[in-house]
């Protein structure tokens, strides 16, 4: 299973440091996400554009990422003469915020957190302070993430050669149940491989990263123009 | 199902991710290294198991499996939760970056109750729906007061949003009814596995 659409490049935004690249997420996507103003907002989302264009990620996927985002917002827009009856205007303003707002979150999120692999991702949210446990178990889930996709294919492949359909009728709910427990009682192995495998490497408690670079000027560069940006949107809202 | 980026209040985001935050930290501090190659495989299950879809009528939902991870992980379904949610909003835009502290908390604290309530319930069968469907109803419930609480006038949709994931509720409930079942009878000890206390 593939997880990492965007991560291979070569543009600008790949080559970023991730520590750069995450701390300049956090601090869009929560002012995107707090700011009452529309200009502000409005701003954002040019700037997420301009992101997704220095990036060159693939349009077509990025595409269908937005459309599931904007499914959920589209509800919202058809909600409004139920939820604002006789303010249109304003039932229109705040479905229009969420829609930037969720629009240019999810291109943030594709532009700059996805164009780097998730590994160099946690080992930047290591060095910002995540927990040992947790970014542990980060990487180990990520690396099973695949093991057992691989492994739910193969049970969904035989049950198909079986003549199984999935309809909408009890026995399929049943069957799915029973596929799941299979998955769980699998996962045990990989556990107890896992565990193994940890006592075999001595591990006392910590996980080393092997991704440790130092902040280029690229880096500084980007992280001083993000920071102007950010100034100007705090002093225009 | 996950509320995405942009919807929600201040106020509220502020409230649910300190609230998640502090059922991670539990959740972390109660698992032991031992515990944890479990944990993070059977995150692992379930984040596989949330890409499945399952055939509702004319429509189709995908897995939750709330109820099941919190009977399977006990305080460890924050952290677990909180992992997925990451990774779906890091991966596939599902669901919001900003809000993965409430979505883990709607998720996460009716699995938790599910864990403290299946042990009294005698037939298990009737647990295993009793969770499933409880899990996702009161993740429903949650979103709906946490839209409710952000704006007023978000109600009429959430009240939709809610209406419209009872058939979920009921499939996920037979899901995870089969799923206990299957359970009991190969590896009963992985109930319960990751909840040291």
């Amino acid at each position: 299973m593939h997880l990492e659409v965007f991560s291979r490049g070569n543009s600008f935004i790949h080559f970023l440091n991730e520590r750069v690249k995450i701390a300049v997420f956090i601090f869009f996507s929560f002012h995107t996400a707090l700011t009452p103003s529309l200009n502000v907002l409005f701003l954002y989302f040019a700037a997420s554009l301009l992101l997704f264009f220095v990036a060159r990620i693939n349009a077509k996927k990025v595409l269908q990422r937005l459309y599931a985002v904007n499914l959920f917002v589209a509800f919202f827009w058809i909600i409004i003469p139920l939820s604002f009856p006789g303010n249109y205007r304003h039932g229109a303003e705040i479905a229009l915020a969420v829609t930037l707002k969720a629009n240019a979150i999810a291109v943030f999120v594709m532009a700059l957190v996805g164009t780097s692999p998730l590994m160099k991702n946690i080992s930047a949210l290591q060095s910002f302070g995540m927990p040992d446990k947790l970014s542990g178990i980060f990487y180990f889930c990520i690396k099973y993430i695949s093991v057992l996709h691989a492994d739910y294919t193969k049970l969904k492949e035989a049950m198909k050669i079986r003549g199984f359909r999935f309809k909408t009728k009890l026995k399929t709910y049943l069957v799915t149940g029973n596929m799941l427990g299979i998955l769980l009682f699998r996962s045990r192995f990989h556990s107890e491989t896992l565990y193994n495998a940890m006592l075999c490497r001595g591990f006392e408690g910590h996980f080393s990263s092997l991704f440790k670079e130092k902040l280029k000027g690229k880096d500084f560069v980007f992280i001083s123009a993000s920071f102007v940006f950010f100034i100007c949107m705090l002093w225009i809202q | 199902m996950h509320i995405s980026d942009g919807v929600l209040s201040p106020a509220v985001l502020a409230v649910g991710t300190i609230i998640a935050a502090s059922g991670v930290a539990v959740g972390l501090k109660k698992i032991s290294y031992r515990e944890m190659p479990t944990l993070a495989v059977l995150t692992s299950v379930f984040f596989v198991a949330s890409l499945i879809h399952i055939p509702l009528g004319p429509a189709g939902a995908h897995l939750i499996l709330n109820g099941l991870a919190g009977i399977i992980l006990g305080w460890g379904i924050f952290p677990a939760l909180f992992m997925g949610l990451l990774l779906q909003a890091m991966l596939f835009s599902h669901g919001g970056i900003t809000t993965v502290g409430v979505n883990t908390l709607n998720m996460a604290l009716p699995g938790f109750l599910c864990w403290k309530l299946f042990p009294l319930i005698k037939n298990k069968q009737a647990g295993g729906f009793i969770a499933g469907f409880g899990g996702v109803a009161g993740s429903v419930l949650m979103l709906w007061v946490s839209l409710g609480l952000s704006r007023q006038s978000f109600i009429p949709a959430a009240t939709i949003i809610a209406a419209g994931h009872i058939p979920v509720a009921i499939a996920e409930g037979l899901v995870t009814a089969a799923a206990v079942v299957f359970l009991m009878k190969t590896s009963p000890e992985l109930i319960g596995s990751c909840n040291a206390s």
